[in-house]
């Protein structure tokens, strides 16, 4: 059992960094929108760091569900998901395949758009790999709930909007938790207490992950 | 063997298949036809566990299908929707179907089977329809089930290929496998058991 899910996780994360290339879109998308903003108003610092935590840490996040909200739509029109079905792959393993290799890739995406965005929003080195972690930490939450929109919706034949709507109230949940730690970080250097927050964060992703997967079992029968 | 006992399927309160029984022997292919729209592939997504039927039974050897098994050791599909990465190599789409059914030594000769050697490095969507087809079709040695359901497993292949389907089929019947094909040219499947899906709707 685990070495399927072994060998599905590799391959969809072969899939979404060699082939797909979503991740550099979205990296390109957001180093050049965020890089942007300071142009745009008055560049005192306090002002933008107030900027990055409203607006910016905002668009990732939304970006991520842009990027994770259509991740079963392929496998639906292609046959795939019928495929794996048929070779007796249950859905809690494909959405935990999933739901890995989105990590890595919004890992990845992070990683290039969180320093490149310090030097614009004047933060200190440390202080940007402290926002990183924060927001790394926090993607399993954002991107389970958001690839599980995906799941209902196929599993329903809606729309991405339909389900946007329905994971709308834990995705603004999550966020806010998210805001919070890195208030804590951005504006009073406090990491500490900003941990705290992406604790909570990460016992909310440790209930919702198995919650998924037990209802996976349900979904697109 | 399989078993239908009185499936009966309907779709947007349209009557797609009633009272469909029928037993399916080991050994054997049988060939469905019927119209388009008359109940072909959605009587193969109902065998194959994909759709529930709204009324009947299925059995595998007189007992009532546990899908967990059945998915993992019996039943193989082949839909209209082949399944095919295009990004991914014929050798990496084939890869990860006999990772996920431990059977990689099947992957040697599924390839060679369908003349994909060649190929084998070839990201699909530089393949025609044909040969993608014929990367779906070694799928199914793959996945070294007894029961194959194929859905219009013909169309887009040339003579070749067809030839290598049929020589597939006669080793899968020879031994004592089971293959069930939806098709509208049963001229390619001689002497073959033909059941009429349209003598299922009332």
């Amino acid at each position: 059992m685990s070495s399927k899910l072994l060998s599905l996780s590799l391959y969809e994360i072969k899939r979404s960094l060699c082939y797909n290339m979503n991740w550099i879109s979205a990296a390109i998308f957001l180093i050049i929108n965020i890089s942007l903003f300071p142009f745009t108003i008055d560049p005192r610092p306090e002002l933008l760091h107030q900027l990055f935590l409203s607006v910016v840490i905002t668009s990732i996040l939304l970006g991520i569900v842009i990027m994770t909200n259509h991740i079963f739509e392929e496998d639906v029109s292609d046959g795939s998901l019928n495929q794996y079905i048929v070779f007796g792959i249950p859905m809690y393993q494909i959405f935990l395949a999933k739901l890995l290799a989105a990590v890595i890739e919004f890992s990845l995406v992070l990683s290039m758009v969180i320093p490149t965005a310090s030097i614009f929003y004047y933060f200190t080195l440390s202080k940007s790999l402290k926002i990183l972690l924060v927001i790394i930490l926090s993607t399993p939450l954002f991107a389970s709930i958001s690839i599980f929109g995906s799941m209902i919706a196929v599993n329903l034949r809606k729309n991405i909007a339909f389900s946007l709507l329905l994971i709308f109230p834990l995705l603004i949940s999550s966020l806010i938790i998210i805001s919070l730690a890195a208030e804590k970080i951005i504006l009073t250097d406090n990491f500490e207490e900003g941990f705290l927050y992406i604790q909570i964060n990460i016992g909310m992703s440790l209930i919702i992950i198995p919650v998924i997967c037990l209802i996976s079992k349900y979904i697109y029968k | 063997m399989l078993s239908c006992i009185n499936i009966g399927l309907e779709l947007n309160n349209k009557t797609v298949l009633k009272s469909l029984t029928l037993s399916l022997l080991p050994g054997s292919i049988y060939v469905l036809k019927g119209a388009n729209g008359s109940g072909k592939t959605s009587l193969l997504q109902i065998l194959a566990g994909l759709k529930s039927p709204t009324e009947g039974n299925l059995l595998w050897n007189n007992k009532a299908i546990d899908y967990e098994l059945y998915h993992k050791n019996i039943v193989s599909y082949l839909g209209h929707e082949i399944a095919i990465k295009k990004d991914l190599s014929v050798f990496d789409n084939l890869l990860l179907w006999s990772k996920l059914k431990s059977s990689e030594l099947l992957l040697n000769p599924a390839i060679s089977h369908f003349q994909l050697t060649e190929m084998e490095d070839i990201q699909c969507k530089y393949l025609s329809a044909g040969w993608q087809k014929r990367v779906a079709l070694a799928r199914m040695i793959i996945s070294n089930t007894q029961l194959w359901l194929l859905d219009e497993p013909e169309a887009n292949l040339d003579e070749k290929g067809m030839e290598l389907l049929l020589q597939l089929l006669q080793a899968k019947i020879a031994s004592g496998g089971m293959a069930i094909i939806a098709s509208h040219n049963q001229s390619y499947y001689n002497k073959i058991p033909i059941i009429n899906v349209e003598d299922y709707k009332t």
